[in-house]
């Protein structure tokens, strides 16, 4: 009998609170997606690169793991206190009819736990069908194809997911039986609560107006980058959006009671009184399901960026190994290994420092140059950016003695990547700067500068400077790389470099062999080839994939973690509203008597699910317009231009359906109570 | 015929197929002339509530008609109702059945804003009838800001906005001590003898019922009597002494004594 209980209320459970327990099944396939990361193919892959990274990410799983299990006993909370409401008047009966306060926990617990077992069965083949796609997309973007692929089921993934699952539920159920147990059976009869109306005063609109100073300044100190510049300030931006936040929330009502007002027609008044009546009643949650929607906007935004970029890791360069030594040695391994068939022509990169200072006079006198930076440091402080203009300031202060390259070289690399090569005249030179500053201050600032004629002085003689600034990678690895340097004709070059000049030996796979096998499956097989020949060298692989760890690990957090703030924001709202709407349920019976019939009723509910959503979204929407952007800048600018654009539009419109799904949802289960309330009214009338 | 505000023919509500049937309303006719206050009584179960149920649209009768100024309202679908309920009908409900979270003034409103009524008109009304029952300091309170009277006293506005054609009241007194229950009958009457209002109303206290001018008393779901007031100057408590005795008489099961 008991079993048979525990299924039939299970079912009726799901079909009536089929949004807690679709969330619910999100929740698992989220979970297992992010526990079984190990066994994606391109953190399989990374691991043989990176492992040294790879194994910090997943040494920090088991914090997200916690954290995840924190943030998700609210959503089984929340949804456990709806379910207790909801079947009030039945747990009263059985509490009536004698059953111990025990038993009726563990029945409850018992249905809980069958429902949390379907939603497993459910979510779990659902997870690995998502984490494979996930893992082979991923692959074929970033070019690993599907020739590596295997599929993974992680047992692990499972028992955590399920052992996380139970233990939260036991948690949020020992605290609501807890609750419960205190209660008179008179309690679980009783209609609804009295509910204090609220009139809002000066007080309300003192707290609004504090709340948007403390917005502003939060605001004011994100967007203006200082909160990222030492830590005191991204706790006073941190603690300033808060409290701004709660205050704002807490004199919202009386704003919205203004903004409403005009609306009498039809059912308008006892709707505007719903919501700010339900918004001044349930300020709190409706503040932190902001704060969550804001947290999962930022993380998506910069989850959705992070992931759009794993593309570009195809973008051109001039080397996919470059080696050090003598060119002969290096000849003679790759035509031992049979490397030699997959790969061009092999090309030298020269690099040397230009001795300027009077630290370098003593060794080697005879290579010491003057230099100036001539009519450049006139320029920079004409620069109208002050970003700019104290960045490249800064810069060109100790840059007295600049990295010089020949320019046979950096043709090579623009001829490499198919580009147009560059002529210098003899008395001309070209700026470098590191391919990572080319959208920043001091790039923007650099190039601005040679718009006009500018001229430098080497021991004496002004040089010209070519009219744009050179961003292209040198060698294989974009790690290793200069921020700044003079690219200088061959003579010139071998004029000034002191007697040892850095050479590198770069070479690029033939195009033939990377369109065949993909660029990642090709650099990968000659470097195995390559790795225990004792060449040193380094590869486009190792910049690749360390580009690509830091991507893929930031993307999968922080959509991760997006996913399941926004499951619970919607929660956390879908359950407020409900379960006033229930207390507040005989309102509605008595506006069917008066003749309020279901359909207007619904229209009523309907504009109270939209406000009721869009109250605590757009509050979030404003703030991660100036969240997301601090948030961006401050950590590193990992997607801009047209790809930023397009994930954050792709971010809107996912957000969209989103929350489109869950108002839906909360109106299909509210339009259904409404239902069920006006037919209680009218049998309760028919009972007298 | 035309003079009938309210034309009830043969009107049955029963529960329950078979042997397990219950006939709450068994076949009753009657009818209710413009500015009559009748009374409904009888003991519980008699079928008084689901009467006046039928009559409000809040249930479906079995079988019969209910004519309301010459329309069948009992084969009205729900969107017919709906419009009827609220506007052509009055209620008065013995717990109030006010909003909990609007002023009385939007209490008062809420039928006219339901039936699309302009809000001028709806106002100039309210003015009229705050002044009729002494509302004036109740407009702005909330139902929870009330005694007992007062919330009676907005719920009788709010049936009377709309200038129904009946007032239907199910044991208005019900929720009220005996001093407000007095004085809500008192304005009652003075609608009814002022207003010409016609009141149809359900009670089981022979006290309310004496401020009727008629009384259909009810057992087992049908008419058991009918008490009409003496028109040659029968006092309150003449007819109330009436009342009690059918009522006792009732209460004792002696079965068409009178």
């Amino acid at each position: 009998m008991f079993f048979k209980l525990v299924r039939k209320n299970g079912k009726k459970v799901r079909r009536e609170n089929s949004i807690f327990f679709v969330s619910l099944i999100v929740a698992v396939i989220a979970f297992y997606i992010f526990l079984s990361l190990e066994d994606q193919d391109v953190i399989v892959f990374l691991k043989s690169m990176e492992s040294d990274a790879v194994g910090k990410l997943l040494a920090l799983l088991p914090v997200f793991y916690d954290v995840s299990l924190f943030l998700l006993f609210f959503l089984v909370y929340f949804s456990g206190l709806y379910q207790l409401e909801r079947r009030k008047y039945e747990l009263g009966v059985y509490l009536m009819l004698g059953m111990k306060r025990s038993r009726l926990f563990l029945l409850l617990l018992a249905e809980d736990i069958w429902n949390s077992l379907i939603s497993l069965v459910i979510g779990i083949p659902v997870a690995v069908f998502f984490s494979e796609m996930i893992s082979l997309i991923t692959s074929k973007t970033v070019g690993l194809g599907i020739i590596g692929h295997h599929f993974s089921f992680s047992l692990e993934a499972v028992l955590l997911t399920a052992a996380g699952f139970a233990g939260i539920k036991l948690a949020a159920f020992a605290i609501l039986s807890g609750k419960m147990v205190h209660r008179e059976i008179q309690y679980y009869f009783q209609d609804e609560e009295a509910i204090e109306q609220k009139k809002g005063g000066t007080g309300s609109y003192l707290r609004l107006g504090a709340g948007v100073l403390c917005l502003a300044g939060a605001y004011a100190l994100a967007i203006s980058g200082i909160a990222w510049a030492e830590l005191i300030f991204m706790g006073a931006t941190v603690i300033l959006g808060l409290i701004g936040m709660f205050l704002v929330f807490s004199g919202l009502s009386t704003v919205l009671e203004r903004f409403w007002k005009g609306r009498k027609k039809g059912l308008g008044i006892f709707t505007s009184r719903q919501l700010t009546e339900q918004i001044s009643i349930q300020w709190k949650p409706l503040t932190v399901a902001s704060l969550l929607f804001l947290a999962a906007f930022c993380l998506l935004g910069y989850g959705i960026s992070a992931a759009s970029t794993l593309k570009s890791q195809n973008a051109s360069h001039g080397a996919d190994f470059t080696f050090q030594g003598e060119e002969a040695d290096i000849r003679a391994v790759l035509k031992k290994t049979g490397a030699e068939q997959y790969l061009d022509e092999i090309y030298e990169m020269r690099l040397s420092m230009m001795m300027s200072d009077d630290i370098w006079e003593e060794d080697y006198p005879e290579y010491v140059h003057d230099f100036s930076w001539g009519t450049v440091l006139e320029s920079v402080g004409k620069l109208s950016d002050q970003n700019e203009r104290t960045i490249l300031e800064n810069n060109l202060s100790y840059q007295t003695n600049p990295y010089l390259i020949a320019l046979s070289g950096y043709n090579q690399v623009l001829k490499a990547e198919g580009k147009e090569p560059i002529t210098l005249g003899k008395d001309q030179v070209a700026i470098y700067k590191d391919p990572q500053l080319r959208t920043s201050p001091a790039g923007s600032g650099m190039k601005k500068i040679l718009e006009d004629p500018q001229e430098i002085t080497i021991d004496g003689k002004n040089y010209s400077l070519y009219g744009t600034v050179c961003f292209e990678p040198l060698v294989a690895d974009r790690i290793i790389t200069l921020d700044d340097a003079l690219i200088v004709p061959d003579e010139l070059f071998e004029q000034l470099t002191g007697p040892d000049p850095e050479s590198y030996w770069n070479v690029k796979l033939k195009q033939d062999y990377v369109e065949q096998e993909g660029l990642m499956q090709a650099v990968y097989t000659v470097n195995e080839m390559l790795k225990d020949t004792g060449l040193t060298y380094e590869s486009y692989l190792q910049s690749m994939g360390r580009q690509l760890f830091y991507n893929v690990a930031s993307s999968y957090l922080t959509l991760y973690l997006a996913v399941i703030l926004l499951v619970i924001a919607n929660t956390v709202i879908s359950v407020q509203f409900l379960m006033h709407q229930r207390k507040t349920g005989r309102r509605c019976g008595i506006l069917s008597l008066l003749g309020a019939g279901y359909d207007m009723l619904c229209d009523s509910a309907e504009t109270q699910v939209q406000w009721y959503f869009m109250v605590p979204l757009a509050a979030a929407v404003v703030n991660s317009c100036f969240g997301l952007p601090s948030l961006i800048t401050g950590i590193g600018t990992i997607g801009t231009g047209t790809g930023f654009l397009l994930s954050g539009l792709v971010v809107i419109a996912g957000v969209f359906v989103i929350e489109w799904v869950y108002m839906r949802a909360v109106m299909h289960l509210n339009n259904r109570q409404l239902l069920y309330l006006i037919r209680q009214a009218e049998e309760s009338q028919e009972r007298l | 015929m035309d003079k009938k505000i309210l034309d009830i023919r043969s009107l049955k509500k029963y529960y329950g197929t078979g042997e397990n049937i219950t006939k709450a309303v068994d076949g009753i006719s009657f009818y209710v002339l413009p500015g009559e206050f009748v009374g409904i009584m009888g003991p519980s179960g008699s079928g008084k509530t689901t009467l006046l149920n039928c009559i409000a649209s809040i249930i479906r009768p079995t079988e019969g008609e209910i004519f309301l100024e010459g329309t069948d309202i009992a084969s009205f679908n729900e969107t017919q109702q709906m419009k009827y309920r609220g506007s052509k009908m009055g209620y008065l409900f013995q717990d109030f059945k006010l909003l909990d979270n609007l002023t009385g003034e939007e209490n008062i409103l809420m039928p006219a804003a339901i039936h699309g009524v302009k809000m001028s008109e709806s106002m100039k009304q309210i003015r009229r009838l705050s002044d009729y029952l002494g509302l004036k300091n109740l407009l702005n309170k909330y139902p929870s800001q009330m005694s007992g009277g007062e919330r009676q006293r907005i719920a009788a506005a709010r049936a009377l906005l709309l200038n129904p054609s009946v007032i239907l009241a199910d044991e208005p007194t019900g929720a009220l001590d005996s001093k407000n229950a007095r004085t809500l009958m008192e304005e009652l009457r003075k609608l009814n003898e002022e207003q010409k209002r016609t009141i149809l109303m359900v009670t089981h206290n022979p006290d309310a019922a004496s401020f009727c001018s008629r009384i259909l008393i009810l057992k087992d779901g049908a008419i058991f009597h009918e008490l009409r007031k003496k028109q040659n100057g029968e006092t309150r408590s003449e007819f109330y002494g009436r009342i009690t005795d059918v009522m006792a008489q009732l209460g004792g099961g002696g079965d068409h004594v009178l």
